[in-house]
């Protein structure tokens, strides 16, 4: 047993997925310290719940509850994070020195990024930022008897990479159980040259985006909305009409100074590798989640696996990101799919059914104590993902 | 100390049993999940498997017999050697001859011309090529 006065300070800025999970598994081992700007983790994929089931059930829960006994929380917004010198500054100015940090404090989301949106996120909302803006959207979709109804990407490096695919086909589903998808048009405009960036995973998709009546327009990245003649155009220089339209908005780094100037890039993200999350030379700093570069996807499951590794290499082990996603896809009509690539796969072709659908939903009830229990979770996790590694799945499911 | 310890424990196992509680009444309030499994469960398939059950049971008891198992790897190896497009002719044929009520008589002269048509000395050809490696 080590010693509280033996054991090194290891910081952990942000509460998230990879925060909790990367301190539940280094208590032991650390005299972890977690800082959080508020007393609650979110589980931000229920914002999809709640645009359009109006559920809230899974949104929130006290940090405090999600994490072991041993690790301290602070709840406040760090201002500050200095690499060279190991020092951490809080809003009050008040500084705290460690031996390792790990900054994981999530994304920032710029409606104004887009010209327009913000009034536009008034309107009608979205479900990328808060429960209140997907609250509007389920006011739009539970009251829309006619038009057309547009969701349109504006930032390509959004949270959820499926986000915007699982929001026409449930926006769909509504629609549909209420009687009023005949007079409904719907479009899904996206940068890409198909419906979904990658080509594989596209085979799965676009047929059911086919079959379900929904219209994609491609090349078209989100760039300016005009709120009175309801009008988007594109970077491209192409003008879609709506009635109804929830725009993704662009994402951020996070709003903290990182010294050194060069941790981090024009877009705020921490330069972090993107096999180790080290962030540039100091090997007793890392980034996590969708805060950092080192993310190929902005999603839990991505900060929870990067998590999984710093703790493993700080324990002087040599563990490495794979670039593994695992993105839970929801199409309505209790079927689902999953976005599983990796740095040397492209996303397989995991086919949308039922039974993705109920581990999709498996997953989600069973969010918190995955959090919570790390030491349960992990043996469960090892083996799901060496058995639904993409190299498997892309013999599966050609 | 002992004794804390030990009361520290029991407080421990309750509250891992709190969070399993709670994970499980997640999933029971889970409507869509529970309709989801329902769905699966209660279906047509589902039925159907269970009323013929003890007919499968036998059947893989059958297939799963060594000897079994060898003889389907065989079928399967040359199932995967088997040409597509020669099957789909050969399955074309045996439709047409299906077809075809009355098979008409055909002259020694007309069986000679016809023996000299490409397609049929193709197909000949490949008989007498499968005839060779049965008898190998």
């Amino acid at each position: 047993m080590i010693n509280m006065a033996e054991k090194k300070k290891f910081l952990i800025v942000g509460g998230g997925a990879g925060g909790a999970i990367l301190a539940n598994s280094l208590v032991k081992d650390f005299d972890v310290t977690v800082i959080n700007d508020s007393p609650y983790h979110y589980y931000w994929p229920q914002l999809l719940q709640i645009a359009f089931r109006n559920d809230y059930s899974n949104l929130y829960r006290s940090l405090s509850s999600l994490l072991v006994k041993g690790v301290n929380l602070v709840i406040d917004r760090v201002k500050k994070v200095d690499l060279q010198d190991r020092i951490v500054t809080l809003s009050n100015n008040k500084t705290m020195n460690y031996d390792y940090v790990a900054i994981a404090p999530g994304v920032t989301i710029e409606h104004k990024g887009i010209d327009g949106n913000e009034k536009l996120v008034e309107q009608y909302g979205d479900f990328h930022s808060t429960p209140q803006n997907a609250s509007k959207v389920f006011d739009v979709v539970s009251n829309m008897k006619k038009g057309t109804f547009v969701i349109a990407v504006g930032d390509p490096y959004h949270r959820c990479p499926p986000s915007p695919y699982e929001g026409i086909l449930l926006a769909d589903e509504v629609f549909r159980l209420r009687g009023v998808r005949n007079d409904i048009n719907m479009i899904l405009a996206v940068p890409y040259p198909r419906a979904y960036p990658a080509e594989t995973f596209n085979e799965v998709l676009e047929p059911i985006l086919k079959e379900r009546g929904i219209n994609v327009m491609t090349f078209f990245t989100a760039d300016k909305i005009d709120t009175e003649n309801k009008k988007i155009t594109s970077l491209e220089g192409e003008e879609l009409s709506y009635d109804a339209a929830i725009v993704v908005p662009v994402h951020k780094g996070p709003k903290i100074e990182i010294k050194p100037d060069d941790a981090i890039n024009q877009d705020g993200f921490i330069n972090a590798d993107k096999f180790t999350n080290q962030i540039l030379k100091y090997d007793d700093a890392f980034a996590i989640g969708d805060a950092s570069t080192s993310a190929n996807a902005k999603t839990g499951v991505t900060a929870h696996l990067q998590a999984k590794v710093v703790s493993k290499r700080v324990l002087g082990l040599d563990a490495r990101n794979t670039g593994r996603t695992n993105c839970p896809t929801e199409l309505g009509f209790e079927k689902g799919t999953f976005v599983i690539s990796d740095y040397n796969h492209p996303a397989a072709k995991v086919p949308a059914n039922t039974i993705n659908f109920i581990m999709k939903r498996l997953f989600a009830d069973a969010y918190w104590d995955i959090i919570r229990h790390p030491e349960f979770w992990d043996p469960i996790f090892d083996v799901y993902f060496e058995n639904t590694q993409p190299e498997v799945l892309w013999k599966l499911f050609r | 100390m002992e004794e804390i310890n030990e009361a520290e424990l029991q407080s421990e196992s309750l509250e891992r049993l709190l969070h399993l509680v709670e994970m499980v009444n997640n999933i029971l309030k889970d409507e869509e999940l529970l309709k989801a499994i329902s769905k699966l469960v209660v279906s047509e398939e589902t039925f159907l498997i269970i009323d013929r059950l003890p007919q499968l049971i036998k059947l893989i008891e059958q297939l799963t017999r060594q000897e079994n198992l060898e003889k389907i790897e065989l079928m399967l190896s040359l199932l995967q050697s088997l040409d597509k497009q020669m099957l789909e002719k050969l399955s074309n044929a045996f439709k047409a001859i299906k077809a075809e009520e009355k098979v008409k008589p055909m002259s020694i002269s007309k069986m000679i011309t016809t023996l000299s048509e490409p397609e049929v000395s193709k197909g000949l050809n490949v008989m007498l090529n499968l005839l060779k490696a049965l008898g190998s």
